[in-house]
């Protein structure tokens, strides 16, 4: 498990730092903070990702993590589109709901129908570096750019894409993290992810 | 839909409409017509073919013909037997096929005897007996349009003008050259007919002796012997030699097979001539004699002949029309099963937008949107429609502008006959008796506009065209042109009315232009509108303007004119239905309409359809296609219509669970939005599942076709739920920072 700290740990740290003289306010270590926010003890982060594929085809999933005690508790809610058989006409959707628990590495399905949350686990997560971002216009509370290394930013190297860019909202900690992007087959993405302290 | 999946379903669909049609393209079909008198008629034929078969034909065709007819036989009263048009007395145009009134004889707009095989091409074998009265041969055709077609040779018309019939203004073919030394090609849906007809003359008027039966003929029947002698193909086909055009007569035969028409047809000629056409009976004689094929001794039953069937349904040729104001497109009924009654009533919802004649043609006459309906008089519940959409003409020329400068000639549109003049400026230039006129005199010279702002001068011989007030040698106060080296006026353009205007005011009152007579006694004729009026006396100075009705031809050679930009095309029809074989002639209109488009044509998929550089459409196979009309010079703009080819005999659906199958299945939209193609789909399901078993073997290629289209959307739906699993496991990777 990534290590949490909290809001005034993060803070002394810079405090101390700029105290001994080494760190000036430059844009690299803005983008640390930024990565510095993302790793706080949140109560809650909801990730809702949304798939438009026209204007009539468009996917919605919920990702609903809970921090306690150690564990991360899963509600998802994932849409996709339903297949037709001969033998009856469908809906236009499907919607998959369940509820997973992770600990330890692993995770543990505890009701609901089964999706992939495996990526949760392999990933790296998201990683706010300079190099990665263009045209960026980073202020106290939001940061707006292009991302030219969506693959580093997403901690995702198998994520192809055009037109990556990037909106996050923030204060002491991160309001919220919108990314959006158009994927190889034309759907056009967005995450968002949404921060509870 | 977005790119990648807009790709997969127009590739997959293109599998889902063979997988569920039955069609299978490329088979020649050979088809014989009324199985019983066939067997009897033809037990003599032993041959497979070659001069052989051609000298057996021969011999049976001739001793079989006991009552040759003569050449008043070949009138109203047999031909409403052997060609009947689809209403009552009227007999069927042999190269256009419409109805024509069977007692308007030899008449303009009606019909006289098409010798099919011309006299004046028989060698001299005929005239008005014999071949020259043989119902085999002789066929009803519009009276202009035989006399156009006069005796010129088949064959195909590479680059030719268009042949109609003269009032109905339907196409019959194409031609070039004069009447006596040109070529005429008829319609793909006629040639065969023709093709069969030239070889039935061919065999059974060459004399038995001739060389080309190979001494395999023996008789010549019981005609008068000054009937039989000589005739090559090449008579009567355009052709280099005379191999060249039994080619293309095996050609034709192929091309435009054997129908119920000409079957009927067949069988009411046996009636009274006793003898029937080989060629129609079957078709494969045809090759076997001169293509080296062979004969096909069981050739699969043909369409039924006998009493009509009961009509199930009837369908249009065009179902969606986009015209201009004035424009007229024919529609034409297609009754199922083929030999069902076709007569229909005709009916306009709205005829301020379009109205439609008895015979089909609609006619535009205002803006807007409305339906044309045809209702079967058998059968009132069974009808067919059209949507019709008339656009406004984009107004040309317009004071603001859009009518560029330059010189244009004036045609003077006459209401009363409706007919173009131009128009003259006739009489001395330097004299005081001047006119305007419509004729073209000798030495008359043309009036030319210029524009000038938002109105035009008018120009004779460089000079300005004026009018002026003036008193005559009676002392009437008249107007009169002249001619003057400047301008004090202009001529206004009025677009809605395309009227050409002239006011003159002198002392604030107007005068115009009317008919006035000189000194010498010579009256120039008016050429203004009935509104005109004159000036006469002290009295009669009446208010109102000279208007002449006109419309602008560029006139090649002078500062040339920018003629009308083209905005926009229309294909019409734009949705259309062929059985297969069938043909149709597609026409642009252009928006405005006095813009010229000149198109290059093309077919999406020419294994379904071809289209000519004419824009005549051919139906090959079933399926679906595109006509795209591409404007030379400016790819920007362009058109497309969508063609649907169906069997020769569309499926006869007795059910009514199971023609509602088909036609949700038919109805079934993957063009629109996802939730439509969803929808329409859901929809054929529904009705499926009402089927029976015995409805269900009805409509099994609809189902064929409805389980490839479910397929086609579900590999839809696993692509679009594969790219958003995609999406959210690197989402989720994102979020692996946080556990």
């Amino acid at each position: 498990m990534k290590i949490k700290k909290s809001i005034p740990v993060i803070l002394a740290a810079c405090a101390a730092v700029a105290v001994v003289g080494g760190c000036a306010t430059d844009d690299s270590s803005k983008y640390d903070e930024l990565n510095a926010k993302l790793d706080l003890n949140y109560s809650k982060i909801v990730l809702t990702v949304t798939d438009k594929f026209d204007e009539d085809m468009v996917l919605t999933d919920e990702y609903e993590m809970t921090f306690s005690g150690g564990v991360v508790t899963v509600n998802y809610s994932v849409e996709r589109f339903a297949e037709i058989s001969l033998d009856s006409a469908a809906a236009e959707k499907i919607t998959i709901e369940g509820k997973a628990a992770v600990m330890g590495g692993k995770i543990t399905y505890i009701r609901g129908e089964e999706v992939s949350l495996d990526a949760l686990i392999a990933g790296s997560g998201l990683n706010f570096k300079k190099e990665y971002f263009s045209y960026a216009e980073l202020t106290d509370s939001r940061l707006k750019a292009d991302v030219t290394n969506p693959g580093g930013f997403m901690g995702s190297s198998s994520l192809s894409c055009t037109d990556m860019k990037v909106n996050a909202a923030f204060g002491d900690a991160f309001n919220t993290v919108t990314i959006t992007y158009t994927a190889q087959g034309g759907n056009e993405v967005e995450y968002l992810y949404t921060f509870t302290v | 839909m977005q790119k990648i999946f807009k790709s997969i379903l127009s590739f997959c669909l293109a599998i889902a409409v063979c997988l569920g049609t039955a069609a299978i393209c490329g088979a020649t079909q050979y088809q014989v017509a009324d199985a019983a008198t066939v067997d009897t008629y033809y037990n003599g034929i032993t041959a497979t073919g070659g001069t052989q078969l051609l000298g057996q034909l021969h011999d049976l065709i001739t001793t079989t013909h006991t009552y040759y007819t003569s050449y008043n036989d070949c009138k109203a009263d047999n031909a409403k037997k052997t060609d009947p048009g689809s209403k009552s007395n009227t007999v069927m145009e042999f190269y256009t096929h419409i109805d024509i009134d069977a007692s308007k004889w030899d008449v303009s707009g009606g019909w006289n005897r098409e010798h099919v095989w011309a006299k004046s091409d028989s060698n001299g074998l005929w005239e008005t007996s014999g071949a020259g009265s043989d119902l085999h041969h002789i066929r009803p055709a519009e009276k202009d349009l035989n006399n156009h077609r006069g005796n010129m040779k088949y064959g195909e018309v590479t680059d030719g003008k268009e042949e109609y019939t003269s009032v109905s203004h339907v196409l019959g073919g194409h031609s070039s050259g004069s009447s006596t030394t040109g070529t005429f090609e008829p319609l793909d849906n006629v040639k065969g007919d023709v093709a069969r007809i030239l070889m039935y003359v061919y065999t059974h008027y060459n004399t038995y002796s001739n060389s080309i039966f190979g001494g395999n003929a023996t008789t010549n029947g019981k005609g008068n012997g000054s009937y039989f002698g000589t005739i090559n193909f090449t008579h009567i086909v355009r052709a280099s030699n005379e191999d060249a055009a039994k080619q293309l007569l095996l050609k034709w035969n192929k091309l435009d097979p054997v129908d119920q028409i000409e079957i009927d047809r067949n069988n009411a000629v046996y009636a009274i001539e006793h003898n029937r056409n080989p060629f129609i009976d079957n078709s494969s004689y045809a090759d076997a004699i001169w293509g080296g094929g062979t004969v096909d001794p069981n050739p699969g039953p043909g369409p039924t002949p006998g009493p009509s069937d009961t009509l199930q349904s009837i369908r249009l040729n065009a179902t969606s029309l986009n015209l201009g104001v004035g424009d007229t497109y024919n529609l034409t009924v297609t009754p199922t099963p083929s030999n069902a009654s076709k007569s229909v009533i005709w009916y306009s919802y709205d005829d301020s937008v379009a109205t439609v004649s008895d015979d089909g043609i609609v006619k535009a006459t205002g803006a807007g949107t409305t339906a044309i309906a045809a209702i079967s008089t058998v059968n009132s519940s069974i009808r067919a429609t059209a949507t019709v959409t008339v656009k406004k003409d984009s107004p040309t020329p317009t004071p603001s502008g859009t009518f560029e400068a330059g010189t244009y000639r004036l045609a003077l549109n006459i209401t009363a006959s409706d007919i173009t003049k131009k128009l003259y400026f006739t009489g001395s230039l330097d004299g005081n008796n001047y006119g305007l006129t419509t004729t073209d005199v000798n030495n008359a010279a043309e009036v030319v506009a210029e524009k000038v702002g938002d109105g035009y001068t008018l120009k004779v011989g460089g000079k300005y065209l004026e009018l002026e007030k003036a008193t005559n040698s009676y002392g009437s106060t008249v107007s009169r042109i002249v001619l003057s080296g400047s301008s004090s006026g202009k001529w206004s353009y009025d677009s809605d009315l395309k009227v050409l205007t002239w006011t003159l005011t002198v002392n604030g009152k107007s005068y115009y232009l009317g008919s006035y007579t000189n000194s010498s006694g010579k009256t120039f004729e008016t050429i203004s509108s009935s509104e005109t009026k004159y000036i006469s006396g002290t009295n009669a100075e009446n208010v109102g303007v000279t208007q002449f009705p006109v419309s602008f031809e560029k006139i090649g050679g002078e500062v040339p004119p920018t003629p009308d930009k083209l905005q926009e095309i229309y294909i019409n029809p734009s949705e259309f239905e062929l059985a297969k074989g069938e043909s149709t002639k597609l026409t642009i209109t252009s928006v405005p309409s006095t813009a010229r488009a000149e198109v290059v044509w093309s077919s999406s998929d020419t294994s379904v359809v071809t289209v000519s550089q004419e824009g005549v459409v051919t139906a090959i196979s079933a399926g679906t296609a595109t006509i795209m009309a591409v404007c030379k010079g400016s790819d920007l703009i362009w058109a497309a219509a969508t063609v649907t080819v169906t069997e020769d005999e569309p499926v006869v659906i007795v059910s009514q669970t199971a023609q509602a199958f088909h036609n949700a299945v038919a109805a079934i939209n993957a063009k629109g939005s996802f939730t439509e193609f969803r929808t329409t789909i859901n929809t054929a399901i529904e009705a499926y599942k009402k089927l029976s078993e015995a409805d269900k073997k009805e409509v099994s290629s609809d189902i064929d076709k409805l389980n490839a289209i479910i397929v086609i959307y579900n590999e839809l739906v696993k692509v679009c739920n594969g790219a958003a699993d995609d999406a959210d496991k690197s989402a989720l990777n994102g979020a692996g920072r946080f556990v």
